[in-house]
């Protein structure tokens, strides 16, 4: 029988993972790899995460998957040696627009300006309509719970873990909420509550789109020009070669920027995260 | 300690407010390590009381040879309000010496709670609810021979076992109970009504319906809950394992240590972790609990012809992964609080319409 303490995993949307900004040395462990402190003032080291496989790619030694829940994309990455938790071989199993929940371990990288995360899977499953609408429901209920500890403690400088407790939120709420208050005290909270306010479901994605992203990342990654990134003039020729329009080449660029799968190096240059 | 001080009455003591002065009776005593950056150390809690009231309290200094029932005088103490309570505090500046062969008459006072936030840290309560499984047992009592009521109170949270000394308990009787005691007994709560607690006829202003709760807001063993929920992990040795055919207990080989010639039955077991977003728990589920989801019928498993990793196989496929509502028993064990599941059931769409109601109630 188990009895050991485990870590809670956080049901938490890709938006208020996409905006946190800031990490935390972890105490506990001097190995350990840091927490995520997120807008809403939650501690992140391990999400369940549900949502649609959009974009895949299988490399010699590890599966990327990335996994759109309808706010935003969460990155899912396994290797081949992954012990005693699913490996690149596992991921692979899977196909894009296939329905998945996600157990796993957070991993954070980049610098003061921008922090990207990936997640290192200890479950996946496919998941049905109802556990999609079942997820959804329940962080959209933990998000908005939170929102209104947040705006309580917002109201009064003096606010603390008793007041907001007395006022009938719960220790953590509480906490998470005065975490918030002080490390993301400017954040747009209002468009997070818009955001998820209309249940987000994720698409999925018709199969032309999905071929072209897949051919322009390809190309970006096979063209890098010695890490200086890939020239838009080249992606525009080959994509024309492959026979997509070019109002629909700058589309996909805006998008897989927007998705956190590429990013501008320099003017009219990309790169793949 | 000063003879000449002002002792304050618990009843006047109504805000916060620092300096105090009081002599209360101990009415419960609890106390709890704390561990942080400086190590750990430990702190009290419990209930004071005196001829105008009660009063909950922490106690950051106390002395351990303290006991409940004594009587002591407090100064320097100061007063708080927590979860919408005034808690007296007692801390390193707070003198408290206790004042032996003394008794004092307490006035009771009992908060009215729904069974769910039903806690040791608050032994006497007022609850409301819904009598039923009631069975009488005769017992002797100083030579005499009494009868013992026992039965369930549920109302719309959860379920307690009750067990009354003075008062017949009646099937479906709805009840309010002034001034029940709360205890633990074999990790669970349960309520007694002695001769100083009132049971009254009670209309019930809520249903008796599903018990859906969120994990994390459940503090204390408390039964007949449903918790909405993923299935995150599943047991390694979950399976079909043998009980011995006298004492029920697991045995690893074919015969058991206390009844080697007794023989054995085989029985399913299965422990898994449960998440729903707002915490975990472990729980354990028993054959009645996994038949229907495992496809088995009621027969004895002789009969059935299905091993351990065909059942771990099955837990795998219908349980991993999955929205499921589990409905049981939250039990203590070493310190912590895990579930017995009397019943799961993966979630259906209709299942689905009440956690969105629940979520929705509980936002507003």
């Amino acid at each position: 029988m188990i009895s050991q303490k485990r870590e809670i995993s956080n049901w938490i949307f890709a938006l208020e993972l996409r905006d946190s900004k800031i990490t935390e040395k972890n105490e506990e462990w001097a190995n350990a790899k840091p927490i995520v402190i997120t807008p809403l003032g939650t501690r992140v080291r391990r999400v369940l995460i549900n949502g649609i496989i959009s974009q895949k790619s299988v490399q010699d030694e590890m599966a990327k998957l990335t996994i759109s829940d309808g706010t935003g994309n969460f990155y899912l990455s396994a290797f081949n040696n992954d012990f005693n938790r699913p490996g690149k071989d596992e991921l692979n199993e899977f196909q894009i627009n296939d329905s998945v929940l996600v157990m796993g371990r957070l991993n954070s990288f980049g610098n003061e300006d921008k922090i990207y995360f990936s997640i290192s899977p200890e479950l996946i499953q496919k998941s049905d309509d109802i556990l999609q609408k079942f997820w959804s429901s329940r962080a959209r209920y933990i998000a908005i719970r939170k929102i209104y500890a947040i705006r309580e403690a917002g109201k009064d400088p003096e606010s603390s873990r008793e007041s907001l407790v007395n006022k009938g939120y719960s220790l953590y709420e509480a906490d998470c909420a005065l975490r918030s208050l002080k490390n993301y005290p400017d954040y747009d909270i209002q468009n997070f509550e818009r955001v998820i306010a209309s249940s987000p479901a994720p698409e999925k994605k018709d199969d032309e789109e999905l071929r072209m992203k897949e051919a322009i990342i390809n190309y970006i990654k096979q063209n890098d020009d010695n890490g200086k990134g890939c020239r838009y003039e080249d992606i525009s020729a080959a994509s024309k070669l492959l026979g997509f329009e070019e109002n629909k080449v700058d589309e996909i660029l805006n998008q897989l920027g927007s998705d956190g799968e590429i990013y501008e190096a320099s003017l009219k240059r990309y790169r793949v995260i | 300690m000063s003879t000449k001080q002002n002792f304050l009455k618990i009843s006047s003591i109504d805000s916060v407010s620092s300096d105090m002065a009081l002599i209360a009776k101990i009415l419960s005593l609890q106390k709890k390590a704390l561990k942080n950056d400086k190590g750990e150390s430990m702190y009290y809690y419990g209930i004071l009381g005196d001829e105008t009231g009660t009063i909950p309290f922490t106690a950051w200094t106390f002395s351990s040879s303290l006991r409940v029932g004594d009587v002591i005088e407090i100064e320097h103490a100061s007063s708080r309000e927590y979860n919408g309570t005034i808690r007296l505090n007692i801390d390193a500046r707070s003198q408290v010496v206790m004042k032996p062969g003394t008794d004092m008459e307490v006035k009771r006072s009992y908060s009215e709670k729904k069974i769910r936030d039903l806690s040791l840290k608050e032994p006497f309560v007022t609850v409301k609810g819904k009598i039923s499984g009631v069975i009488e047992k005769e017992k002797e009592k100083n030579g005499e021979m009494i009868t013992l009521y026992y039965g369930n109170l549920e109302d719309d949270t959860a379920v307690i076992r009750v067990t009354s000394f003075s008062r017949k308990l009646e099937e479906g009787e709805t009840v309010k109970i002034v001034g029940a005691k709360v205890s633990e007994y074999n990790g669970r709560l349960r309520l007694t009504i002695s001769d100083k607690t009132q049971v009254e006829h009670a209309d019930l202003d809520f249903k008796i319906g599903i018990r859906l709760s969120n994990i994390s807001d459940v503090k204390s063993p408390i039964s007949g809950v449903s918790l909405a929920a993923v299935i995150v992990n599943i047991g390694a040795k979950s399976g079909v394992i043998k009980r011995c055919k006298t004492c029920n207990r697991k045995i690893d080989d074919d015969f058991c240590e206390e009844h080697p010639d007794d023989g054995f039955y085989k029985d399913l077991f299965a422990y898994f972790t449960a998440e729903d977003g707002t915490g975990y728990v472990h729980c354990t589920s028993g054959k009645s609990s996994l038949e229907e989801i495992l496809g088995l019928t009621p027969d004895p498993l002789e009969t059935q012809n299905i091993t351990s990793n065909q059942v771990m196989k099955k837990l795998n496929e219908t349980l991993l992964g999955k929205p499921v509502v589990i409905s049981g028993d939250f039990v203590k064990n070493n310190d912590s609080l895990t579930f017995r599941a009397r019943t799961i059931k993966q979630m259906s769409e209709d299942d689905l319409r009440i956690v969105q109601m629940f979520e929705a109630e509980e936002i507003i």
